[in-house]
């Protein structure tokens, strides 16, 4: 009786991931003008923090039932033959999960860096995260391709909002890339139902292998090259990646904290995994997300060598980090995922934390230049304190939780007899610590100039967010191996 | 079961370092006391994990962690040495800080950092499992960046970037070689795996970890460079406990675990020996007092590589007792470099001179530990080193034995030239006085330890010997 | 048909560009729903009954309303906005562009007119469309409410003067 309760509690909580943000919609629009402006935070975080209790709970509640995924729907009938249905897998709520940590990461900064349009920001927060959650928990191509016209259409409107001059033109650099994206998945969704004449997943995995002739296979992989295109602009990952900088540079730190924390890893990432285990069958997949990768990892890390504003640096890493993720994904085995996944999550935890120290730097300094600054640990201590672990996290040194990821993508990469990739990935580590090393010599790591003598440590929700990031890097990394042991106990892995 | 404590108060550094820089900004005497007690903690701890050693059960923990992960200490004769050396060294020179440090800034972060590789090294000689030790390698990378550009320097940022690259590189090389291991048998467990074959390809691979961490040429010009840190630092990292990690590994790894094909008892002693001459000839040439005792260290971890991968008995005791004669007289050396260049404020032994009469008891400190360093009897780097060269001239390499009889006639020759510019001759720098009373105790304590060490050799070199016990 | 839909397919191209270049937003507007009229007798031609009706009732309709509504409340079409390009300079690489692609897509349709497979055929799209939409593609449902809801923020956002709290 019990196990069959809890299993509906699933279903229940999952409806929540549609209900709070739209509610948030409804009760921020209805408020008078002042109020909202000074609720508006607070219901923002009011929402990440749902989202990730929620998906907390929904993960415990699956694997307590060893349950792998669970089908539900949001105010229609299930029984119907043929509906669709939304569904929770364990991968989508470590997603969910995620999307509500960073969603508190960005309000919180936001308090700091937003000062006006506070209501439209959280309202435009909110669809962005009804997207990101549709997104993972579809089971139709289709639907999956609205719910990213949402994100991107969402995520536009805050790179742009605030309408400065280079936040328009990183928004529309960022818009002309979307769309691009948007053409080249349109047809390929195209010529794939053409081929299968259905695009729910189920059905797509069965029927795509079914060549009668030469013309359907070219379609397929026509198909295939134009969705990974697609995905990979989302991604921001090698050769599609020249928008990502702009955008981040010219965005609000709290809009960078959103896109790189978690929007090119929705709308990114999950569409590569949802295609490579699609199509896992179709050879060369794996190795071209493999490749993809690899290039990602040392083109990112090297370009990050030669930048000067802190942002770009961040954001050039994050193409870098992409790269790893898309290495567990190419792997196509369970730790490959498991290792991606974990890599997620850490890559939303040390990003943040970045760009957090970039909002912090921004607030205090005034400048983002990194030749203007110097040792600055000296007066932001924390803002130090926090660059360091997210950075050692970022490079993948114990006993940072970023160490755990990278180890298990590329144990997962070398059983996958992808050795030369695994070697490859490990040893460009080196570039990752090559440029933190710059930015830390650069910015915190020496002696402090005069005109900063009476510079202060930064205040408030950015210093919470900053310290409150360490401290899940930390713990995340020291207590790793209890994570496995649970996940064992659990029969994930 | 009881012995288990053992490991929970060894590790105690590790977890003291996140309290030291709280307790250090209420009162900075207390932080003081508190360092020094956390790493005589772990001393004392190793010590007693001995008579479990001696008795024939070494105290073992162990758990079992999914994908071929383990969690296990494991304190083996060659652990609990390491151990003793290290957190010994350890105590002293943090007992040397209190005089040296006083007057900087930074203090916080300095004793937490060196809390917390006292803790890394703990951890690391105790694991039994290779992604522990490598995680414990790294963390002892990021005190060795910290550390480094303590002064915060421009030079100083940059040399700690330099030696965390090198070391970094050399360590991720080395984790593709675990990873093969782990590809090969499926686990990283070194209990698990004992007496197993690796082929030729992995072991160069972790030899590229060994020989970075160890400053082997060609990777070994991190060292000197390293000067730039405080002397403690210098001593303590450079000299006396990081750069043995390397040497630890392979003794670790190729002579107590795995099997490795035999080429490599003469390709990497040759490698050694190309290490020891060039540092040993740097040595000879260099001007900056703490430059030619790092060319030293290179040069006689060269030594100490040789004994261990040698691939007899006699070498590898030698090996070990060298690991702890060394790190017991080049740790005073540092530190009595360290007391010179605190007191003169300069490093360039060309302006040094006749400083005997101004830093008496320093200059015999220095005298003693060089004695132990140059292998004169009866101190206790001659029978190290005599037992080094015994086990390469009984595996049959007589010219390596030769190149290393030379090699050592280089060490006597540098280290006299040290002493008499800095200590004998015209007298310079008329207002020095000898050193804070706690630097001169630390140091006057290593140099009689490295005699004591050779008069009553039968003890360290029976335990040094229980090593390798598959020879 | 195939004459029309050629037609309507150059037509929806000229308005598309004329819609992006215009300075003038009320007339940017108006281009739009031009295209978009345009498509929707294409999708007619094709066979999807629905989908051009829909087509021409929310884009050319609907969606056209509201930008000049907004157009209008923002009073932006009465300033002089800056002219920051030389429109020489912004056509010249015009005919270049649509040149290439012109050029792509015949290459294109010419190589797989013939080896295109005929597309399995879908259930009976218009009897059965409402019953389709209501139950086989409720998740879209939800998807394009919260498009126009994102959509309507954003034209709020990004076109109201006023202070926004």
């Amino acid at each position: 009786m019990r196990v069959i309760a809890n299993i509906q509690m699933v279903a229940n909580i999952a409806v929540l991931f549609f209900v709070i943000p739209l509610a948030i919609i409804a009760v921020n629009t209805l408020l008078p003008k002042k109020l909202a402006g000074r609720v508006s935070f607070y219901l923002g975080g009011f929402a990440g923090i749902m989202q990730a209790a929620a998906a907390a709970a929904d993960f415990f509640l699956l694997s307590a039932n060893r349950l792998h995924e669970y089908e539900f729907s949001l105010l229609w009938d299930l029984s119907i033959e043929g509906s669709e249905r939304f569904s929770v897998d364990s991968l989508s709520l470590v997603m969910l999960f995620c999307i509500g940590m960073v969603t508190i990461v960005s309000v919180l900064v936001a308090k700091q860096t937003v000062h006006d349009r506070k209501r439209a920001y959280v309202n435009l927060l909110m669809t962005l995260i009804l997207g990101m959650n549709g997104m993972v928990l579809v089971t139709d191509l289709f639907s999956l391709y609205v719910f990213l016209e949402v994100v991107g259409l969402s995520s536009f409107i805050l790179i742009a909002m605030f309408k400065t001059d280079t936040g328009l033109e990183g928004a529309f650099k960022y818009l002309v890339m979307s769309v691009m994206a948007t053409v080249f998945m349109l047809t390929g969704l195209a010529f794939i139902f053409m081929q299968t004449g259905s695009l729910q997943y189920k059905h797509v995995g069965m029927n795509v292998l079914r060549f009668q002739s030469h013309s359907q296979s070219v379609l397929i992989y026509a198909a295939l090259i134009l969705l990974i295109s697609g995905f990979a602009i989302k991604t921001g990952a090698v050769p599609f990646h020249s928008w990502l900088p702009d955008a981040h540079q010219s965005a609000n730190t709290a809009i960078s904290i959103l896109l790189s924390g978690i929007v090119i890893k929705v709308a990114g990432i999950y569409g590569f995994i949802v295609l490579v285990d699609l199509f896992n069958e179709v050879p060369a997949i794996n190795m071209t997300v493999a490749v993809i990768g690899t290039v990602s990892i040392i083109t990112g890390a090297l370009l990050a060598m030669q930048q000067n504003h802190f942002k770009r640096i961040v954001a050039y890493s994050s193409v870098s980090q992409v790269g790893y993720i898309l290495l567990g994904i190419s792997t196509g085995s369970t730790l490959g995922l498991l290792g991606t996944v974990v890599h997620i999550f850490n890559h939303a935890t040390f990003k943040s934390a970045l760009f957090s120290n970039a909002a912090a730097l921004h607030e205090q300094v005034g400048s983002l230049d990194i030749n203007e600054m110097g040792g600055l640990e000296k007066r932001m201590p924390v803002t130090a304190f926090s660059s360091v672990t997210a950075f050692l996290s970022t490079t993948g040194i114990p006993p940072f939780a970023g160490f755990w990821s990278k180890l298990l993508i590329i144990m997962a990469l070398w059983k996958s007899n992808m050795q030369v990739f695994a070697g490859i990935a490990l040893v460009a580590s080196i570039f990752t610590a090559a440029y933190f090393l710059r930015i830390q010599k650069k910015v915190f790591f020496g002696k402090l100039p005069d005109k900063y003598e009476n510079l202060t440590e930064v205040k408030g929700t950015v210093k919470f967010a900053e310290i409150m990031l360490s401290v899940v890097t930390i713990l995340t990394g020291v207590f790793f191996p209890l994570a496995l042991l649970y996940l064992k106990g659990r029969g994930i892995i | 079961m009881g012995g288990n404590f053992i490991f929970a108060s060894i590790l105690v550094p590790l977890v003291g370092t996140c309290f030291l820089p709280v307790i250090g900004k209420k009162n900075s005497k207390l932080r003081d006391v508190a360092a020094l007690a956390f790493i005589a903690t772990a001393f004392i701890s190793s010590t007693l994990a001995l008579p479990h050693l001696l008795s024939g059960s070494p105290v073992t923990l162990h758990y079992e962690l999914p994908l071929g992960l383990s969690f296990g200490f494991y304190a083996d004769a060659l652990a609990v040495f390491m151990a003793m050396t290290a957190s010994f060294v350890g105590t002293v020179i943090v007992f040397y800080s209190y005089g040296y440090m006083a007057e900087y800034e930074n203090q916080n972060e300095y004793y937490a950092m060196i809390c917390l590789f006292i803790g890394a090294m703990m951890g690391l000689v105790f694991s039994t499992n290779l992604i522990f030790i490598y995680a414990f390698w790294e963390i002892s990378a990021i005190c060795c960046w910290r550390l480094i550009g303590f002064y915060r320097e421009e030079i100083t940022i940059l040399r700690a970037n330099k030696a965390f690259i090198v070391t970094v590189a050399g360590a991720l090389v080395m984790l593709v070689g675990f990873v093969g291991i782990y590809g090969q048998t499926g686990t990283f467990d070194l209990a698990a795996m004992k007496g197993t074959h690796i082929p030729p390809w992995i072991v160069v691979l972790i030899l590229f970890g060994v020989l970075s961490k160890s400053a082997t040429f060609p990777m070994h010009n991190w060292l000197p460079d390293a000067g730039v840190a405080p002397s403690p630092v210098t001593s303590l990292l450079h000299a006396a406990v990081l750069v043995k990690i390397g040497v630890y590994a392979y003794a670790r790894l190729f002579v107590e675990t795995f099997n490795i094909d035999k080429m490599f008892t003469v390709t990497v002693p040759v490698v050694a020996a190309v290490s020891a001459l060039i540092s040993a000839g740097a040595a000879m040439k260099a001007n900056d007092i703490k430059r030619v005792i790092a060319y030293s260290t290179i040069s006689q971890l060269a030594f100490i590589l040789l004994g261990l991968s040698c691939g007899n008995k006699t070498g590898v005791t030698g090996g070990m007792l060298y690991i702890l004669t060394h790190s017991v007289a080049k740790g005073g050396l540092f530190l009595c470099a360290g007391i010179v260049e605190h007191n003169v404020h300069t490093k360039d032994i060309t302006k040094m001179g006749g400083l005997y009469k101004r830093m008496p008891l320093t200059a015999l400190a220095f005298m003693l530990c060089a004695f132990s360093i140059m292998g004169i009897p009866p101190f206790g780097g001659f029978f190290a080193k005599y037992l080094v060269i015994d086990g390469i001239i009984s595996s049959g390499n007589t010219i390596l034995g030769a190149v290393f009889i030379a090699g050592a006639v280089m060490t006597v020759v540098y280290l006299t030239r040290l002493f008499v510019k800095v200590f004998l001759g015209q007298p310079t720098f008329p207002h020095v006085k000898e050193g804070d009373r706690r630097m001169v105790v630390s140091v006057m304590i290593l140099a009689i330890l490295s005699l004591l060490l050779g008069i009553f050799m039968p003890i360290p070199s029976g335990l040094a010997s229980l090593v390798g016990g598959g020879l | 048909m195939e004459a029309v839909v050629y037609t309507c397919l150059g037509l929806m191209l000229v308005f598309g560009i004329l819609a992006v270049m215009l300075h003038s937003m009320l007339k940017s507007a108006i281009a739009l729903a031009a295209a978009s009229a345009a498509l929707g007798v294409i999708m007619y031609e094709l066979g999807a009954i629905w989908a051009a009706i829909f087509e021409v009732s929310v884009c050319s309709g609907l969606v056209t309303v509201i930008f000049i509504s907004a157009i209008s409340l923002s009073n932006t079409d009465k300033k002089d906005l800056p002219k920051l390009y030389e429109d020489g300079k912004r056509m010249a690489f015009l005919p270049l562009v649509l040149i290439i692609s012109g050029i792509l897509l015949i290459v294109v349709a010419i190589s797989s007119v013939s080896s295109l497979p005929v597309p399995t055929p879908v259930a009976e799209v218009a009897d059965n469309f409402r019953e389709i939409l209501w139950n086989h593609r409720q998740a879209d449902i939800w998807g394009q409410i919260i498009v126009l809801i994102t959509g309507a923020l954003a034209v709020a956002v990004l076109f109201k003067e006023g202070e926004l709290p």
